[in-house]
């Protein structure tokens, strides 16, 4: 395996097999990094390899004033911001300075894999999505965040907890299904098995096992 | 609060800590594939500039042949125009002839007579009558009806004067050449009708003459023992020669001009179709040449060896025994017997002005002598290191990059090389050398135009890296190597450089000739790719070739 130092030397050189090496190594996590600012698969491919070709072309600048990860990071979320400027003016930011916290209620984000929080982000509306990745993942404060989209921090801050707010509808009305399901589950088990049964064993997977029996 | 928010915003981080997600397999194709793009693209920028030149040098060149052949052809149609008003002293000597009796046949062969007929027709105005189909119709009739009709014409010109002018054409043209060996003519007095003209034209002569030599033609014939120039075509078209409608002597003295300026026009076209068929040529050529590379350090710094060199994070790895930490490099280079050879085919664009383009291989020689080698730790085999130079990656560590193959081992991955000075005064001898394909555009001017012939010039030449090595030098030890133009190399894979070579030729016949050509070239710009190293190689040769004609 080849070091990080090996990696900037060979692509320095535009050695196409050290290029490879450096895709190999850090594409996978990159992707999940173009997968939080797009919509879809494919727009996140095409975002990813756009920023691989700036990585290569530019990798001669690298000052190692930080890990190359982190630079490679910035490279793709410029790139995604770049990608994504169009939309954002379909989804114009209207200037708050005031911003209203109404999140009291806390989230928890432990039942869920970061696939399906993935999902949660991507069905935030565009500027509202990207407001919140670099904000609460990539970890910008509203200030970096207003110079990168050419808004005001309060801009930024507004839309960050609308993100919040939105979120937090998305999750609870997943946790209300999910509750919802349940229920319409032991309902279905009530009718189906005795109720003694149901009495002693709780987890669903030993319902279900029993029930076939 | 704001822990609430921190808490959150770290579940989200920590949600998406160490997240992979595997790109589709043929993303990393398609982004190798756009990346060769991006170079090549990168390629023809770097090469902008050099393009942009050699451009500006063809442009330069086609505009100003253009001008030359366009300013030779006009000085040559002023010539011709001259040449026929200037031989109003040959119209004398006619006239002078014609008064006494003298008058000889034209020497105009009937071909020749022919020829100017159809230079005629080509020089005819759209709406004027068409002389020589009038001609070739008059040319069917039988030899007497023209006896019979020419005769009641002649003798109708002093009484009449009311001849139309093209019936008289129809009947003087068609006089048979064979005539002309029949008796001597009688003086025709025409003294005062060359006199009239001369006062009218000649201020206008070079004007009119072009649209007279439209609108007549001529044959010289004999009728009733008098010698005439007959006119095969007679019509006014200015008011000067209105009047000349009824002067039948008047018109064959029109018609004279027209035909010495035709014979003028033949003798120019014949020539040129002459040269025409000698335009293209090849060549082949082989010179011998004297070649320097040029080999310039931009800095002095020679390498110190310490047996704990470090290039970076590899593990190269330096005989501790031979290490000599006080050697630097020393080094001589001396050019060797070097040489090329092509084709070429050139296009003369004038009589005195030819474009040349070539190809050919060029292979040049140097002997090096080096304290420094390369040791192979793997195979043990040793290379001449010359040039050496200290070469800054991004990063602050420095690392020794070797004016040879193993360049390319040291400065990368592989950890098998190492360089080991010697003992200072333990120079080795090794030969390099480099191959290159030359495209050479050149332009000669030739200044002797004879059986020998001599001609200046000069070009450009892009050069197109080949290959670049060292020879086996068995008594001292090294061994040989290739650097070819697909392995990374400190070459640049294209240079330029400019040619000054003077020709002296012999034409052994039209088609063959041999040719010296003495050659300086020197680069334009560095061949080598890095700016440590500057290599403007400069060399002198003497060509021998034989050219081709294809006439």
């Amino acid at each position: 395996m080849l070091t990080e130092e090996e990696l900037i030397t060979g692509c320095c050189k535009n050695d196409r097999k050290v290029q490879k090496h450096l895709y190999e190594k850090y594409s996978r996590r990159m992707l999940v990094v173009c997968l939080r600012y797009t919509k879809n698969q494919l727009e996140a491919e095409d975002i990813l390899q756009e920023s691989f070709i700036k990585v290569f072309e530019n990798i001669k600048k690298f000052r190692k004033e930080c890990p190359l990860e982190a630079w490679i990071k910035r490279i793709v979320i410029n790139t995604a911001l770049k990608n994504n400027r169009s939309k954002l003016y379909l989804h114009p930011a209207v200037d708050i300075e005031h911003v209203e916290n109404n999140f009291n209620e806390n989230i928890t984000l432990n039942n869920y894999n970061y696939r399906e929080l993935l999902e949660l982000i991507r069905q935030l509306p565009p500027r509202y999505q990207i407001v919140f990745n670099l904000y609460a993942i990539e970890g910008y404060q509203h200030k970096e965040i207003a110079e990168m989209l050419g808004t005001t921090e309060g801009t930024s801050k507004s839309q960050y907890s609308r993100a919040r707010i939105i979120l937090q509808k998305i999750v609870n009305d997943h946790y209300e299904n999910l509750e919802r399901d349940n229920s319409k589950k032991i309902l279905k088990l009530q009718e189906a098995v005795p109720f003694e049964v149901l009495e002693n064993e709780t987890p669903e997977g030993e319902i279900r096992s029993k029930s076939k029996v | 609060m704001k822990n609430t928010d921190k808490n959150f915003e770290d579940e989200w981080r920590k949600a998406f800590d160490g997240a992979e997600e595997e790109p589709s397999a043929h993303l990393w194709q398609s982004l190798e594939n756009k990346l060769a793009e991006k170079e090549l693209t990168l390629y023809k920028k770097k090469y902008f500039y050099l393009r942009t030149a050699a451009a500006v040098l063809l442009f330069l060149f086609a505009s100003s042949s253009l001008f030359y052949v366009y300013h030779y052809t006009q000085e040559n149609i002023l010539a011709s125009n001259g040449d026929a008003v200037n031989l109003k002293s040959q119209q004398h000597e006619f006239e002078e002839k014609i008064t006494t009796g003298n008058t000889e046949p034209s020497n105009n062969t009937p071909s020749e007579i022919r020829e100017e007929h159809r230079l005629v027709k080509t020089n005819k105005p759209a709406a004027e009558p068409d002389p020589a189909s009038v001609t070739s119709k008059a040319e069917n009739s039988n030899s007497y009806a023209y006896k019979e009709e020419n005769k009641s014409a002649l003798s109708n010109t002093q009484q009449e004067n009311t001849i139309p002018p093209l019936q008289k054409k129809t009947v003087l043209s068609s006089a048979p050449i064979e005539t002309k060996e029949k008796n001597k003519a009688e003086a025709i007095d025409n003294k005062e009708l060359f006199a009239a003209d001369d006062k009218k034209s000649s201020s206008e002569d070079r004007t009119i003459m072009p649209k007279r030599a439209a609108l007549a033609s001529s044959k010289e014939g004999e009728k009733d023992g008098k010698s005439f120039s007959f006119v095969s075509a007679v019509k006014p078209i200015s008011s000067k020669t209105q009047d000349l409608n009824n002067l039948e002597l008047k018109t064959i003295y029109i018609a004279r001009r027209p035909i010495i300026k035709e014979e003028l026009y033949l003798a120019s076209n014949s020539k040129k179709d002459k040269e025409s068929g000698k335009r293209w040529y090849a060549s082949y050529a082989y010179t011998p040449t004297y070649t320097n590379q040029n080999f310039v350090r931009a800095s002095s710094k020679n390498i110190v060896m310490s047996n704990t060199q470090s290039f970076g994070s590899r593990k190269a790895e330096v005989d501790a025994i031979n290490v000599d930490n006080s050697a630097q490099e020393l080094e001589a280079i001396s050019p060797q017997y070097s040489w090329n050879t092509g084709i070429n085919g050139g296009y003369k664009i004038t009589e005195k002005l030819v474009v040349e383009m070539g190809v050919n291989y060029a292979y040049t020689e140097s002997k090096v002598q080096t304290n420094y080698f390369v040791k192979d730790n793997s195979t043990q085999n040793q290379y001449p290191a010359f040039n050496t130079v200290l070469k800054e990656y991004p990063a602050e560590e420095k690392t020794i990059g070797f004016f040879n193959s193993l360049y390319t081992d040291i400065s990368s991955n592989n950890s098998g090389s190492v360089s080991i000075p010697t003992n200072q005064s333990d120079l080795r001898t090794a030969r390099i050398y480099t191959q290159y394909v030359g495209v050479p555009i050149t332009i000669n001017y030739k200044l002797i135009d004879k059986k020998v012939n001599v001609f200046i010039g000069g070009g450009i030449s892009t050069d197109f890296f080949l290959e670049y090595g060292s020879k086996e030098n068995a008594s001292d030890g090294f061994e040989q190597e290739t650097v070819k133009s697909n392995e990374t190399t400190t070459f640049k894979p294209v240079g330029l450089s400019f040619l000054i070579n003077p020709q002296i030729e012999y034409e052994v016949n039209s088609k063959y000739s041999f040719y010296l050509r003495p050659v300086y070239k020197a680069a334009l710009n560095s061949y080598t790719d890095t700016n440590k190293i500057s290599n403007k190689p400069t060399s002198t040769g003497l060509g021998f070739g034989l050219k081709y004609n294809f006439n």
